[in-house]
């Protein structure tokens, strides 16, 4: 290894001027009230039908302090400002219909985002240029190569990344315990059940209402005009609302699949890796969207019994590796504000967000072309495949750029 | 496009193997969508969709010239253009680009156009984006300076510097953002030609560590460490100062390390947090001898950054003694930070010192115990077994509850040694840690130590265990075998265990097995025959039961057979007026209260006329009216439609005799229903 680094040099730089206390450490068993100087100022971006569950969660944890809200629906920013003076008493928090006005806060040190997926990267990134920890719903991306614009801009500026599925962990505990102890034996497949890729919205225009900045909301997405069918929060993927539409999601494939292929790479170990081909059902001989990785292993798209059906080798034991957990003894929420204290990775790190949606998005693709695809889990590219490359990225609506 | 047009879409692939449907959709479906709003022509849009994703090579020509039509065409409307831009995404080629590229001047389908220009390769789109650059302004020049930047166009360096300095703050940001991404020295030099206003400082400073990031990558270390060492010095931003501190150490993770330690150790705040992703992102496997040096110096507040640095680290060695020296800190916060460490850095020289903090009732405590419990290192369970053999009562016990988490079978010799320990509940916890790790072999040992105890409690201990671990066995009809092989040598003490078992494996051969001992002439080994059978899985013994009912002298036993008898109809397949009857003659038998209310129980499940007419000859018996008049006012309603003027009869009947407030507005609110 070369030794060009000037270490005087940087040795200098790296001693720069005294300031107070560097670091914010708080043991396990925080006290019920910590002093304010001491909390984790928090604002939250997106806060209707996911976000305002986010900001609950987070306000019961007395090492956070909610200073703001943002959203482009005045109702739900109402409502949010309402819920967090309502729990510290006072009237103190701001709300922002725009969250470049929240984000350019220096006293904020972490934020929440939940809007529509669209917005995730964009959001996420620009906190964290702002030196803002992010705590960011699934799915955490829209398009494959903004997962990775997003891993490298906390990795950059050493940022707190915990993406929001508490269901990656919590929901199939049972099955990745006996993964990891080693009682499935070698892991052949896993079927995985989730929904089915987004489709094109061509809803007509209806009268638009007051309460919602609608630019806003389109932000990158292509323009359209309002309907509340396109924008709406429900959890249905069933064309009443922005998780059922190319824009803004990638359908029941991310939104469920964020959750349980985020399983699926935890339970088998391979949280930071990706297939290396996508095969779509043909009617023929493969009945199920195929994922194969290079190690052998296969995801199934559907097909098997409950939402993560595990196939090993029966009678094989291998042997049992330590189990990753969450830190901070409160869930995904204590996870990520316990890394926030103590610099940690996360549970849900940014990374292993990414690579979960990439697996989503890739059966999207393969799905969407109707073809078989090769995939190259390191270069995040489809070798070879103009046509596939296309689909990695999306032009955003001037004038938003990342 | 609707849930069923996503299933075609699906589907298609396999529809479409053969060969396209282009041919077949005509030529009316593209007519129709030329006049396309928001809101119309969704059939012919799911097909012509269809018909462009998963078009093969051969076909993509004709699609794109149909769609360029629609771009050409006068009367086309923007939504109709917009569709055919998102489609030529998917087509297009070099073709589309100057069609596309006139559309990147109109206010509303300029973004449109980039969506297909962006994904379209080849130097042709470069020149029509950067030629459009001098003709467009305001929010359409910002998208193709967007363009421009995602795309990575090298020759538009030169352009996009000129805009850094732009007055307009949005078009200045946007090419500064686009230099970022660009990222080579070109770039990096175009960046800082321009005197940049302060509203775009932290643009300007993001996009230099950006390019900063790619030169170190790219092999341009020289330029790369510049950019840093400026940013880092001139920049009163503090995530900019972090960045480039953690931009140079990326840069020489070796040289890094002194530089990050000393960031560790000192007193600049942004540093000093920056300091714990270099360590544990950032440097190579040589940072870790000079972390754990370090270690015993650290005061104790970076002693635990330091360790959770350590920990996340992969593939490190096991500290050892270093760990057991944090484990023995003065500091109960670098002990817990130390245990929880553990998992990661500790191997088995650690495992007497972490199974000291069980005896811990807090987080130090549980933390050891879960660090026990997930370290998997060559010796650790052999130390757990040693640990479990010895010393503290409690804490043997809980490292036995250790040994059954950790899943490893390999311990069950060591577990079976300890199942004669003179510690009753170490002897119990060892056969409890058995349960949870034995296989189909250990039924029968398990069997053999049950015979051979004295203790009831241990006796207790093993049959759970021989439950536990017979009842995961996928076999239903052979997982009793060891069980019912021991049923035949024990005494009747061990009889009695072991018909308990029986009845949680259920299948034929235990049934047999279970019900053989109804003759036994032993009194206790004859009631457990009864119990077991009462609490059979399945309805098999039915006809035992009722024979007991019947014929047995024990009103014991009766009245264990008749409580399971009703508990089993109730899940039998047995038809309802035949359940009836049998609920019937079960109530005539019944001497008791307690079980002619559970006849009631399961007659509510089983409405009919006939039970109404049963239950109206009980509504007054002074042991059993109240249930009865429940299950009668049930029955009643629920026969409202199917049997209306039945219900209204027992509603009625009903609401003479009782004076259960309750149940009389239930009723009356019930006859209103039928009015």
């Amino acid at each position: 290894m070369n030794t060009k680094l000037s270490r005087r040099n940087f040795l200098k730089l790296g001693a720069g001027a005294a300031l107070a206390a560097p670091f914010v450490m708080t043991a396990k068993g925080a006290p019920a009230v910590v002093p304010p100087s001491k909390r984790i100022v928090m604002g939250g971006i997106g806060i209707g039908k996911m976000g305002s569950g986010d900001l609950r969660s987070f306000l019961n944890f007395p090492e956070v302090q909610m200073v703001a809200v943002c959203d482009v629906r005045k109702l739900h920013r109402d409502n949010a400002k309402a819920a967090v003076d309502q729990k510290y008493g006072n009237q103190d928090c701001k709300s922002y219909n725009d969250f470049r006005e929240l984000l350019a806060r220096d006293d904020i040190d972490a934020v929440h985002i939940a809007t529509p997926d669209h917005w995730h990267a964009f959001m996420a990134i620009a906190a964290m240029r702002r030196g803002k920890d992010v705590y960011c719903q699934k799915p955490e991306t829209l398009t494959i190569r903004e997962g990775r614009q997003m891993v490298e801009a906390a990795r950059q500026f050493g940022r707190v990344f915990s993406g929001g599925s508490q269901r990656v962990y919590g929901d199939h505990l049972d099955i990745a315990k006996k993964a990891w102890a080693g009682e499935y034996g070698a892991i052949k497949a896993v079927h995985v059940d989730c929904g089915m890729p987004p489709w094109n919205c061509n809803l007509p225009g209806e009268p638009m209402r007051e309460d919602i900045d609608w630019d806003l909301w389109l932000g990158p997405a292509p323009w359209a005009p309002y309907n509340d069918k396109r924008c709406n929060g429900t959890f249905s993927i069933n064309g009443t609302g922005w998780r059922s539409w190319r824009d803004y999601s990638g359908g029941g494939m991310t939104d469920w699949g964020a959750h349980r292929f985020g399983a699926t790479m935890f339970i088998t170990d391979m949280r930071l890796e990706g297939p290396t081909s996508i095969t779509p059902p043909n009617g023929k001989d493969v009945q199920f969207l195929t994922y194969e990785f290079a190690n052998g292993v296969k995801y199934y798209h559907k097909g098997g019994k409950g939402p993560v059906d595990v196939i090993g080798t029966p009678g094989e034991r291998v042997p049992a590796k330590a189990m990753p957990h969450y830190k901070g003894g409160s869930g995904i929420y204590g996870d990520f504000v316990h890394c926030v204290q103590t610099r940690e990775r996360p549970f849900r790190d940014i990374e292993f967000a990414h690579r979960t949606a990439t697996v989503c998005h890739l059966g999207n693709i393969a799905y969407y072309l109707g073809r078989p695809l090769k995939w190259d889990p390191v270069k995040e590219e489809f070798p070879g495949d103009a046509q596939a490359n296309r689909f990695l990225d999306r032009a955003k609506r001037e004038p938003w750029a990342i | 496009m609707n849930a069923s047009s996503q299933l075609r879409n699906v589907g298609m692939a396999a529809l479409l193997a053969g060969g396209l449907l282009v041919a077949a959709r005509g030529q009316a479906e593209w007519q129709e969508i030329v006049k396309l709003d928001f809101g119309s022509c969704e059939a012919a849009l799911t097909n012509i969709e269809n018909q462009v994703s998963l078009a093969k090579p051969d076909q993509h020509g004709v699609l794109e010239a149909k769609l360029l039509a629609i771009l050409g065409d006068g009367a086309a409307t923007m939504p109709a253009k917009q569709f055919a831009c998102r489609m030529l995404r998917v087509v297009g080629s070099e073709k589309s680009i100057a069609p596309l590229a006139k559309l990147l001047g109109d206010e509303q389908l300029s973004h449109a156009a980039r969506y297909a220009l962006e994904a379209i390769g080849g130097d042709a789109t470069g020149a029509a984006l950067r030629d459009a650059l001098a003709k467009t302004s305001g929010k359409a020049r910002i998208g193709i300076i967007g363009s421009l930047g995602a795309r990575g166009d090298r020759k538009a360096i030169p352009a996009l510097g000129e805009l850094v300095g732009d007055s307009d703050i949005n078009t200045a940001r946007a090419a500064i953002k686009a230099l970022g991404r660009l990222g080579t020295a070109d770039a990096a030099k175009a960046l800082e030609a321009r005197k940049i206003a302060k509203a775009v400082e932290l643009c300007w400073f993001t996009a230099r560590l950006a390019c900063a990031e790619k030169l170190g990558k790219t092999g341009d270390e020289k330029i790369a460490r510049r950019i840093y060492e400026d940013v880092l010095a001139k920049s009163e931003l503090k995530q900019m100062r972090a960045g480039a501190f953690l931009g140079l150490v990326r840069l020489d993770p070796v040289c890094g390390i002194e530089p990050a330690m000393a960031a560790l150790k000192g007193v600049d705040p942004v540093l000093g947090e920056a300091a714990l992703p270099a360590l544990l992102s950032l440097l190579p496997k040589a940072a870790v001898p000079v972390l754990t040096k370090e270690l015993p110096a650290l005061p104790a507040e970076k002693k635990i950054i330091a360790l959770r640095a350590l920990s996340a680290m992969q593939g490190i060695k096991p500290l050892g003694e270093e760990l057991n020296a944090c484990l023995s800190d003065a500091n109960t916060a670098v002990q817990l930070a130390a245990v929880e460490a553990a998992v990661q850095l500790g191997n088995a020289q650690n495992v007497a010192v972490l199974v000291a903090k069980l005896a811990d009732d807090g987080d130090l405590g549980k933390a050891a115990k879960q660090a026990l419990t997930d370290l998997q290192r060559d010796g650790v369970a052999d130390a757990l077994v040693k640990a479990a053999g010895t010393g503290d009562q409690k804490i043997r016990v809980t490292v036995l509850a250790i040994l059954a988490d950790r899943r490893d079978p390999a311990v069950l010799p060591a577990l079976y040694k300890l199942c004669s320990d003179e510690n009753q509940k170490v002897r119990r916890a060892a056969v409890k840690a058995i349960s949870a790790l034995g296989d189909a072999a250990d039924v029968g040992k398990l069997v053999g130590m049950l015979f051979a105890s004295k203790d009831s409690g241990d006796r207790d201990s093993f049959a759970s265990a021989i439950s536990s671990i017979a009842a995961r066995q996928p076999v239903v009809e052979t997982r009793a075998f060891h069980v019912i092989e021991g049923l035949g040598k024990a005494d009747d003490g061990g009889r009695v265990l072991l018909l308990g078992v029986l009845s949680a494996l259920g299948g034929k051969p235990a049934y047999e097995a279970t019900r053989g001992n109804l003759a036994s002439t032993a009194a206790d080994v004859k009631k457990a025959a009864v119990k077991a059978l009462a609490e059979w899985p399945d309805a098999a013994p039915l006809d035992d039961l009722k024979n007991v009912v019947k014929t047995d002298t024990s009103d014991v036993n009766r009245i264990l057979a008749m409580r399971g008898y009703i508990r089993l109809l109730a899940v039998s397949n047995v038809k309802n007026n035949k359940r009836v009857e049998a609920y019937k003659e079960m109530y005539a038998l019944a001497t008791r209260p307690q079980e002619k209310r559970a006849v009631f129980a399961g007659l509510a499940d089983a409405p009919s006329v006939q039970v109404l007419e049963f239950l109206a000859g009980h509504l007054t018996d002074t042991d059993v009216k109240a249930e009865a008049q429940v299950t009668y006012l049930k029955i009643a309603e629920e026969l409202i439609k199917p049997k209306k003027n039945e219900a209204k009869a027992a509603l009625e009947k009903l609401l003479a005799i009782t004076d259960d407030k309750n149940l009389r507005k239930r009723a009356e609110n019930a006859l209103k229903r039928i009015k």
